[in-house]
């Protein structure tokens, strides 16, 4: 008789001290959010966009954008002024620098800077608006034939991850 | 006998109950985890930048053109407005940046000013503004 | 019996339930607790999530907030947390607005403030979580209102019966936000539309007192109508307009008091703070400028009698086309006429009278023969006693029969002549083959040139010449009629074209201009008459146009200079204000001599000084025309014997002369009547003036250029004198413009001042009063016709509706005519303008 009451009881108890453990346990839960690492990439990709825009200056400079792209022959390779603006821009991290442009309704690509993005990479592209009478005939965007105002608009896109 | 398996019953019986509070309260745990989420992707995703390319588009370098006659303005902001569209569309956003009025001088037969309508959609949002633009500025 | 109290089963089950009992109870407030406190938890979590995106939309949509347009951005929420659906919106709690989300059963809330974001737009709106789509929209219209400045030019008309007014409306410092387009409404209902393109519209108004009594303040008595013309403009992008009213006077009254016309309005009405506006005063000199009244003038004509002044100037050009008329006559020249002598004849049987009466008859045809061949003569032969011409070929060859085109036109105006064409062969006689007639009128013009009456001595000019310039006089034939004078015009050496009537009456004259070659076509000519004569209309025109008040008084000069007594008056000789006096004096002006300006100003001089108490308050000028340059007068000259020069030689510019008359026009320049300077206006007329003597000579006008002008024929001449007429019209002295802006609103910069016209304006000048910042411009004389406009910007920080000006302060003070001392006093329309934060944007949570 006793050792039933006493089972039973034991059941009790051992019921109640798991109700006790569970509830102390999510009495102080931790919440994780947000994302921490999300937090860092989208400091990684106003960086990028910042960088973009402080070069985008005034296209008589040899390493602003305009003066980049104005500069450009058909080896695509920007002059090292601009590069080292760049990198000092966005040191200590890594980039690949990409263009796109608009040909006869087709849209062309050109990699300037080529290297391997890791899987968190982020993107930053800008618009830049070239003149057809600005630029040199040997040029990749040179339209022949078409008037000195016809434009040239140019994407640059820059992909930055941490090294 | 049978003592025994009435208590083996209750023990069951009282494990099943509270293993049902522990899944249930996993449950509502589990959406905590979710927490976070909406507050850092807006952030991420938010095109700020995008449409303030376009507006300074629109504000120097159409600006920089008022010296052209109108039908060479118009000729100029048209093709700018349909390669960005172009440039655009390959990211699956739509921008545009229309003049639809260009008013040429009287004297000089350059443009005096203009209207520009910016349309942005994309990354979530619809931007579109209106604004007319003068050699001293834009409002 | 059992001692137990209970069989072991109902025992067990009575602690079952009892115990089960109390497990439920305690897990049913566990699971309150451990649940609720975990939901409570998790909702927070999520709230803050979903609020912090809200927050984090709204600050990214601030920071590209368009100025005119929208942005929808997207938010994203669960239809449930923890079993629960809420609500997300705004609200306004204690006059702070937070970013609000609420469960379902309000028990769990979460406020978020939004800072200072609230200064930049309103907030508003909620969405409930089980919604298909969350959105928060922002809008903002920028809305740039327009203003309507209507002005006169002028603001005073003159229209009669016969002659209508016209006034220039100007709509041009209107503006709104992009393309406009204007109405304007008369009093008489007429509207007139027009866009941002048409500045400004020309207006002809009728004379026509039943509409100005119906529609207008019309006073009967003096003729004259107050008539208000509105105008509104309106926007296109945002359907805005505004008003502004002006009243046009109409008037047959010319002797209306001149005045001043004076506008005040701002651009644009309406502006955020800190956008300045742009505060207007616009003055118009407003009066007739013939037969209005004005300064009184003293006016000294002093015209130059030399020699050189018998000469010619140009008095009217004409021009035009004619196709002569040509009859064209084939005749089939055939085998019979091979090797046989042709002789043909051109003729008329007219009498040619009166145009060819004591001329060469037969001169009147003439007739050219294109042969078969292509050899073309012409007829030169003269018939005796036919009026005409023949051509005559003693052997016909064989390449010359065929078909012959004569061509014969007759120069013959005013009357048709019968032309007859005879062909004879020789046959051993003359053998007429061939005879042909026609009635021949002739293509000619006439030009009409027209001498007026009154300006000269019995209606007489001395001369007029009329004629073709070259290389035209070669193709024409030309006659002048007049009265009962019908003269063909040749020259002395023979040119055609050339017609001098001396003395020519005054009276119109027909010049027929006849076609005498078969390519004739254009034909310039002119008519040209002595250059005294010239002087003597535009002297006595000038007189025409002056007042009833004016003084006018005449020097000629040659050698010396001549006053000629005008007045019988016992204080004045030389001035009169009978100006017919003067012109009777001028009608006998006769040239001859050299040029002596010296002398010439010396005596217009005297004139003036002659009694200046009485010229005292008018204007003094003394204007001098020549034609040449000093040839006589020089330092060593003697009035009393004035035929002698030792220095000048009369025909020649003579320096000493010449320093001796700048030296005088200095003197003279510097003499004042009655506080006023002596101005001398010099007119160099004709080729040979010397411009750069007589510009030395001239005074300033009141805006800085010199009292010159140059005319080298009759117009010009009459141009010159109109235009000194004008120069000296006042229509308010001693001007003073206050503007005075209330305190609240800040001047922005320096006042400009822009002045069209003569008026004298000074800077200006900004200083502090009582009752705020005034600004303050003078003009010391403004002139009829001439517009000054002040232009400043002020500006105001908080918002609300301002008063522009200070009624009483801002004022314009002015001294009308007649210019006695009497002071009238404008008081500037107040004008408001409203600072406001243009429309607020808004943020909507739907």
């Amino acid at each position: 008789m006793v050792r039933g009451q006493m089972m039973t009881l034991e059941g009790i108890m051992g019921a109640l001290l798991l109700i006790l453990v569970t509830y102390t346990l999510f009495q102080s839960s931790l919440v994780i959010s947000p994302l921490w690492s999300e937090f860092s990439d989208a400091q990684l990709k106003q960086l990028a966009y910042d960088s973009l825009r402080i070069l985008d200056g005034n296209s008589s400079l040899n390493d602003s954008l305009k003066g980049m792209l104005l500069s450009l022959d058909s080896s695509f390779t920007p002059n090292q002024d601009f590069i080292n603006s760049l990198e000092m821009l966005i040191r200590p991290a890594n980039y690949r620098l990409e263009i796109y442009w608009v040909n006869d309704s087709n849209v062309e690509k050109a990699v300037l800077v080529d290297n391997r993005p890791t899987p968190e990479a982020i993107a930053a592209s800008r618009i830049v608006v070239l003149k057809n009478g600005d630029l040199d005939p040997s040029s990749p965007f040179y339209k022949s034939g078409a008037k000195s105002y016809t434009p040239v608009v140019v994407e640059v896109r820059l992909i930055v991850w941490r090294a | 006998m049978e003592s025994m398996n009435e208590r083996g019953q209750v023990i069951i019986l009282f494990a099943l109950l509270v293993s049902g509070i522990i899944i249930s309260l996993s449950v509502i745990h589990a959406q905590n985890l979710l927490a976070g989420m909406e507050s850092s992707r807006t952030i991420m995703v938010f095109p700020k930048e995008e449409i303030r390319n376009l507006r300074d588009i629109a504000e120097t370098e159409f600006v920089n053109e008022m010296g052209l006659r109108k039908y060479e303005f118009d000729e100029f902001t048209y093709n700018v407005s349909r390669d960005i569209r172009l440039l655009y569309a390959q990211k699956g956003s739509y921008a545009e940046i229309a003049v639809f009025a260009s008013y040429p001088s009287d004297i000089t037969n350059t443009v005096s000013y203009f209207n520009v309508r910016i349309t942005y959609i994309g990354g979530g949002i619809e931007y579109n503004d209106t604004t007319l633009c003068r050699l001293e500025g834009c409002i | 019996m059992n001692q137990k109290g209970v069989s072991i089963l109902v025992e067990y089950l009575l602690l079952l339930s009892i115990v089960s009992f109390f497990v439920i109870l305690m897990s049913l407030q566990l699971n309150e607790q451990l649940k609720e406190v975990q939901i409570g938890k998790v909702i927070e979590n999520q709230f803050s999530d979903i609020s912090a995106q809200i927050s984090s939309q709204l600050v990214d949509i601030a920071s590209i907030a368009p100025s005119n347009g929208y942005v929808r951005a997207n938010i994203y929420m669960p239809d449930r947390i923890g079993d629960r659906e809420f609500y997300a919106g705004f609200t306004q709690v204690n006059n702070s607005t937070y970013i609000y989300i609420e469960s379902d059963d309000e028990k769990y809330q979460k406020y978020l403030g939004i800072g200072a974001t609230t200064l930049y737009f309103q907030t508003g709106g909620i969405t409930y979580s089980l919604s298909e789509e969350h959105r928060m929209e922002y809008t903002k219209r920028t809305v740039v209102y327009p203003s309507a400045v209507l002005l006169l030019r002028p603001s005073i008309i003159y229209a009669n019966l016969t002659s209508p007014g016209e006034v220039v409306l100007d709509v041009s410092k209107s503006s709104a936000y992009g393309w406009w387009t204007w109405k304007i409404e008369l009093w008489n209902g007429t509207t007139i539309t027009g866009d941002m393109g048409d500045g400004t519209y020309t207006l002809k108004v009728a004379w026509n007192p039943t509409e100005f009594s119906n529609n207008c303040t019309y006073f009967s008595t003096n003729l004259t109508a107050f008539c208000n013309i509105s105008l509104t403009v309106s926007d296109i992008t945002y359907n805005l307009n505004d008003t502004d009213n002006t009243t046009l006077v109409i008037t047959q009254n010319t002797s209306t008091n001149p005045d001043l016309y004076i506008r005040k309005f701002v651009i644009p009405p309406q502006v955020a703070p800190g956008e300045p506006f742009e505060i207007h005063v616009f003055i118009q000199g407003r009066g007739f400028i013939t037969g209005g009244r004005g300064t009184t003038l003293s006016v000294v004509h002093v015209i130059d009698t030399s020699g050189s002044m018998n000469g010619e100037t140009m008095y009217d050009t004409f021009t035009g086309y004619i196709t002569p008329s040509v009859w064209e006559v084939p005749i089939n020249v055939d085998s019979s006429f091979l090797g046989k002598r042709i002789y043909i004849l051109f003729y008329t049987t007219d009498s040619l009278s009166p145009w060819w009466d004591g001329l060469d008859k037969d001169d009147a045809i003439l007739a050219k023969v294109e042969q078969a061949d292509g050899d073309v003569w012409y007829a030169n032969g003269e018939l005796g006693s036919l009026n005409g011409r023949y051509f005559y070929d003693s052997y016909v060859s064989s390449s010359e029969i065929g078909t012959w085109n004569l061509s014969v036109l007759a120069a013959v105006p005013e009357k048709s002549i019968p032309l007859i064409i005879d062909v004879y062969r020789y046959d051993g006689y003359w053998n007429l083959v061939y005879t042909t007639s026609t009635t021949y009128a002739a293509n000619y013009s006439t030009e009409t040139i027209t001498l007026p009456e009154n300006f000269t001595r019995n209606d007489q000019y001395e001369y007029l010449i009329a004629k073709l310039s070259s290389p035209y006089y070669s193709d024409f034939r030309a006659w002048i009629s007049y009265l009962s004078t019908l003269d063909y015009c040749y020259d002395y050496w023979g040119y055609p074209t050339y017609c001098q009537e001396s003395p020519a009456p005054a009276t119109n004259y027909t010049y027929y201009v006849v076609p005498y070659a078969f390519d004739a076509y254009l034909y310039e000519g002119e008519a040209s008459i002595q250059k005294l004569d010239s002087s003597r209309i535009a002297a006595i025109t000038f007189d025409g146009i002056l007042e009833d008040s004016d003084l006018v008084g005449l020097v000629d000069y040659s050698y010396y200079a001549v006053k000629h007594p005008v007045n019988t008056s016992p204080y004045l000789t030389y001035l009169t204000t009978n100006e017919t006096a003067v012109d009777e004096e001028i009608k006998d002006l006769s040239p001859s001599g050299a040029t002596n300006i010296y002398h010439a100003l010396n005596q217009a001089k005297e004139v003036l000084l002659e009694n200046t108490s009485i010229i005292s308050g008018t204007t003094p000028i003394i204007i001098l025309m020549s034609d040449g340059e000093p040839t006589w007068g020089s330092y060593s000259w003697d009035p009393s014997d004035p035929y002698n020069d030792p220095e000048c030689d009369g025909s020649s510019y003579c320096s000493s002369g010449a320093n001796r008359a700048i030296d005088e026009a200095n003197s003279i320049k510097n003499t004042t009547i009655g506080g006023e300077n002596i101005t001398i206006c010099t007119i160099a007329f004709g080729y040979d003036a010397n411009e750069a003597f007589l510009q030395q000579i001239a005074s300033e006008k009141p805006d800085g250029s010199k009292c010159f002008y140059s005319a080298t024929n009759y117009q010009e001449l009459l141009d010159a004198y109109r235009d000194i007429s004008t120069t000296f019209r006042l229509s308010a002295r001693n001007v003073v413009i206050t503007d005075v802006l209330p305190s609240g609103l800040e001047l922005v910069g320096s006042p400009t001042v822009s002045v069209t016209g003569n008026a004298t304006v000074s800077n200006p000048s900004v200083f502090n009063t009582t009752q705020g910042t005034a600004i303050q411009v003078n003009a010391s004389e403004i002139y009829i016709n001439d517009e000054i406009e002040i232009v400043f910007q002020a500006v105001a920080y908080k918002p609300g509706d301002y008063q522009l000006d200070v009624w009483g302060l801002s004022n314009v003070t002015y001294e009308p005519y007649p210019f006695t001392g009497n002071i009238q006093v404008y008081n500037l329309t107040v004008l408001s303008g409203r600072v406001s934060t243009v429309e607020r944007a808004v943020v909507e949570i739907s």
